[in-house]
């Protein structure tokens, strides 16, 4: 049985990079302390993939990462069901909006002048220029 | 209020309760667009910065505006366009 089992999935990516990314401000212990796990070691083992953030502890963790907590959550259900799973999940009782995807809907609106605009061919040929995809 | 309900998982089923959708009040066509643009952007939760707003615009048959300093400035739509 693997070590780390979760090693590659985007959520111990992004937990390790929020980490890093907070260096400086607060230790990886202030976090863990701030999230709620009893033992700091607990976020070593997200980061490297031995263990799973569990669903519960998303919102707390949002808060002591400083991120979306939807983003987080997407990533620790897509962790823990699988991707295909958590995309059906997604599909069933949708997917919470993050604060960017809230400002894309806004932008979205705004540029359109409230006309609720189709995604043309035109329109992601343009995107996927700017994403260059 | 949350809702609950079984996934079945690659090791038996399990109980969620995710929090209620906050996508109530988007329509089919946002909808496209979201999901458009978490597959361009694997995921990654992209800020709107000015570049991919411009292109959103443009796109949608806006205009942006070049100002000075060499930087690209849209125009608020609601100052200039409405």
């Amino acid at each position: 049985m693997a070590t780390k089992p979760h090693a590659d999935t985007r959520l111990a990516k992004f937990v390790s990079q929020r980490i890093a990314d907070l260096n400086g401000t607060k230790t990886q212990a202030e976090i863990a302390a701030e999230a709620g796990f009893l033992n700091a070691n607990v976020l070593s083992m997200i980061k490297s993939g031995s263990t799973k953030l569990a669903l519960d502890r998303v919102p707390q963790l949002a808060k002591a990462l400083e991120c979306d907590p939807a983003f987080l959550l997407r990533l620790t259900m897509e962790q823990s069901l699988g991707v295909t799973a958590a995309k059906a999940v997604g599909e069933i009782f949708g997917s919470p909006l993050t604060a960017n995807e809230r400002e894309w809907i806004a932008e979205i609106r705004d540029a359109s002048g409230e006309t609720d605009p189709r995604l043309t061919a035109r329109s992601r040929a343009r995107l996927r220029e700017i994403f260059g995809r | 209020m949350s809702e609950a309900t079984i996934v079945m998982t690659d090791t038996g089923p399990i109980g969620l309760v995710l929090p209620k959708p906050e996508r109530s009040d988007l329509t089919e066509n946002e909808l496209s667009w979201i999901r458009f643009l978490r597959a361009l952007s694997d995921g990654s939760d992209p800020a709107p910065s000015l570049a991919l707003v411009q292109a959103i615009r443009a796109a949608l048959g806006e205009t942006c505006k070049q100002i000075d300093h060499g930087r690209l400035a849209m125009m608020s739509p609601r100052a200039t366009f409405a």
